[in-house]
């Protein structure tokens, strides 16, 4: 494969139709053979961003630039760019050879030349021998390798994934994601992920860029996006967490102390805060444990009321003055000593963060 | 059966086999059959010869009498009486085969068929093929537009402004057509006033003496049967497909080759055998757009030998051709095509 990724920059990109704003102006920057992922809730925006990228929507304004070229006037047949359609769209009337091959054959490639690179490309999607076959003759799996092969076949810079996952079961999806993930570093192209889910972001994406209503609110690794998500709707969207509204206390160093109704608590000052103002502190249920007389920044009093054993993790739910507060801890058998009523539970300040919220939220 | 008993009740499933039952026998083996045994016999009358002797028994009976009255020799009146009675034996045996002529079965009415019907026969298939491409031409680009490249409002109107004219009848659009096309029609006056042409000198393009004028009042009176079967296909395409193939980098005629027509292919074919069957048995449209200046299409020489000539079995005959011809071009569109009737029945 001599296919080898370009970067792709939105400049101040929006698209606009009538009054309605489905995409705000965004800057977005991916790299060169990066596998990137866009993750937001469904009409976020984020198909109309990868159409736009793909050249089959004209942004209502800004510029798409891909290996530095500015390819905002150029069709999606011009561009360097593949998209894989959620519903994968292949030609259910040709087969299996003819489908991957359909790209070469647009570009005049000589019958025998198209096949042997079709098989060459069944091959590198480990559907070796199936060239013959009708798409229709294929499982969910296998036609999601074929819309993969077909896409490779044109030797894009930049492979568009609309969602392509969705429509399989979960064990067949977490196969698909490792494999997708092979098939990207084996070929270096930039691969642009658009995912309603998480787990699957998080799983596979160098980068995430996390959208909501039109708006990229964050873009980052997918270990600091989860550990410090900029805006509260991130938090909300990748992950679990509790939540606590107050105000804020007390600053310092970036970091922020809250006033809640379960009590104070002291976390990451996602943003800038003000002393005063309302914020709002979250922390996830992992990162909330047991701390027995250790010192720790955060500390509640709180009984047991529930515990939900989910296999590997054990969920546990606790009570306390003015609220509740879910923790999640590893299954340690029965010698865990989770099971006494009443603990002691608490986490760090780099464990919360804390952010600002509109006044009227608070 | 058992599904048409469960989802209407024993009263309607049988009231609806029966009409069917009743339509398939009454409306299409019944008239067929009779159609075909019309075709395969014919009357025997003998021809003039018959007619000829006749008239020569007639003339020696004349003769005889005659020489009866004249004659008194009893034994030669004997003899001729005998004759008479002979004779008038003859005529009544002769008059009753002119009257009552022998019903000869045999596949004598299709080989009777003259150089210049077979002629016709032809041209009238070479024409319903030529209507039906020219339908396939027009319609295709138009049924794409409805289904695939325009919003849901456009294609709506497109599509009523393709429906309204059919709620007037078809004689009165084929009028419209006259009108538009006559001598001293629309296109004939205004290219009056670019003095292309000359109506009060006669001077006029003689539009409807060419076959285009049939061709023309033919698409537009089929148009419906050519573009609502392509734009029912074309419907359940995925436009994603069409997508897919743009971003592949397929150009525009390689989509059109490779993913739509292939997806419409039974829309198409059943299209195409509509307008074939409806054009290759048009009896309107040639007969008020020609009025006889043009050449005769094959339907109006079946209709001339049912009702001028009078000659239904040479009537059925030729009916019966056309239908074979229709019947071979079916199954030689299915087969180019490579569909089966299941296709069609969709």
């Amino acid at each position: 494969m001599a296919t080898h990724g370009r970067d792709v920059h939105l400049k101040a990109v929006s698209v606009t139709f009538g009054t309605f704003t489905a995409v705000a102006p965004n800057h977005l920057e991916v790299k060169a053979g990066e596998f990137f992922s866009i993750l937001g809730p469904s009409g976020c925006g984020k198909t109309t961003l990868l159409r736009v990228i793909s050249g089959f929507l004209s942004p209502t304004a800004g510029r798409v630039l891909i290996g530095g070229t500015d390819m905002t006037d150029l069709g999606p047949n011009e561009r360097p760019t593949a998209l894989i359609f959620q519903n994968l769209a292949l030609f259910p009337l040709m087969t299996v050879a003819e489908n991957v091959a359909f790209g070469l054959e647009a570009r005049g490639v000589g019958r025998k030349e198209r096949r042997r690179r079709a098989d060459e490309l069944l091959d590198l999607v480990a559907l070796s021998g199936m060239g013959d076959r009708m798409p229709g003759q294929l499982s969910g799996g296998q036609r999601q390798r074929v819309a993969v092969a077909r896409a490779l076949a044109v030797e894009p810079a930049v492979l568009l994934l609309d969602e392509p996952l969705s429509a399989l079961d979960l064990k067949l999806r977490q196969h698909m994601r490792a494999e997708l993930k092979t098939i990207q570093r084996r070929t270096g192209v930039t691969f642009i992920y658009i995912t309603h889910d998480q787990s699957e972001a998080l799983a596979m994406s160098d980068r995430i860029a996390v959208m909501n209503a039109g708006r990229i609110e964050q873009v980052d690794t997918p270990d600091r996006l989860y550990a410090l998500p900029a805006t509260p709707f991130v938090a909300g969207f990748v992950g679990e967490q509790n939540s606590y509204r107050g105000r804020v206390v007390e600053t310092a160093d970036g970091y922020a102390a809250v006033d809640t109704p379960i009590g104070r608590i002291r976390g990451r000052a996602a943003q800038p805060v003000a002393v005063g103002a309302a914020a709002l502190a979250m922390v996830r249920p992992e990162r909330v444990g047991l701390v027995g007389d250790r010192e720790t920044a955060n500390r509640f009093e709180a009984h047991l009321t529930n515990r939900v054993l989910e296999g590997p993790v054990v969920t546990h739910e606790f009570a306390m003055d003015g609220g509740t507060m879910v923790a999640q801890a590893p299954n340690l058998g029965i010698r865990s000593h989770w099971l006494a009523s009443v603990h002691a539970i608490g986490f760090d300040a780099d464990d919360a963060v804390v952010f600002p919220v509109e006044a009227s939220d608070a | 059966m058992r599904k048409l008993v469960d989802a209407y009740g024993a009263g309607i499933t049988t009231v609806l086999l029966l009409l069917v039952a009743i339509w398939t026998l009454g409306m299409v083996i019944a008239p067929q059959a009779t159609m075909l045994d019309q075709s395969l016999w014919s009357l025997e009358r003998g021809t003039a010869d018959l007619t000829v002797e006749i008239d020569r028994t007639y003339n020696e009976l004349s003769t005889a009498k005659y020489d009866y009255e004249h004659s008194k020799d009893a034994e030669a009146r004997l003899a001729l009486d005998i004759r008479i009675q002979g004779l008038t034996q003859k005529i009544a045996e002769l008059e009753l085969k002119e009257k009552r002529p022998d019903k000869v079965y045999g596949l004598q009415n299709y080989t009777r068929m003259t150089d210049i019907h077979l002629q016709i026969f032809m041209k009238t298939i070479f024409y319903a093929v030529m209507v039906t491409l020219l339908a396939l031409v027009v319609c295709y680009p138009v049924a794409y537009m409805a289904a695939l490249a325009s919003s849901g409002l456009r294609a709506t109107l497109l599509l009523l402004a393709l429906v309204i004219p059919y709620a007037l009848n078809e004689l009165l659009r084929i009028y419209a057509w006259l009108m538009i096309l006559d001598y001293q029609g629309v296109i004939n006056g205004v290219l009056e006033w670019f003095g292309v042409t000359d109506l009060a000198a006669r001077r006029w393009i003689p539009f409807l003496e060419s076959p285009a004028a049939v061709f023309m009042a033919m698409v537009y009176t089929y148009v419906l049967f050519m573009v609502f079967p392509i734009y029912n296909t074309l419907e359940t395409l995925d436009r994603n497909q069409i997508e897919a193939a743009r971003d592949l980098g397929a150009s525009v005629p390689r989509i059109h080759a490779r993913v739509i027509i292939p997806h419409a292919k039974p829309g198409i074919a059943v299209g195409c055998i509509m307008t074939f069957m409806l054009s290759a048995g048009s009896y309107s449209v040639p007969q008020i757009m020609t009025r006889g200046q043009g050449g005769d299409w094959f339907s109006q020489l079946v209709y001339r030998q049912f009702f001028e000539a009078n000659n239904w079995n040479i009537g059925a005959a030729y009916a019966f051709s056309l239908l074979a011809a229709c019947m071979v071009f079916v199954f030689l569109v299915m087969t180019v095509f490579g569909i089966r009737l299941k296709d069609i029945a969709r």
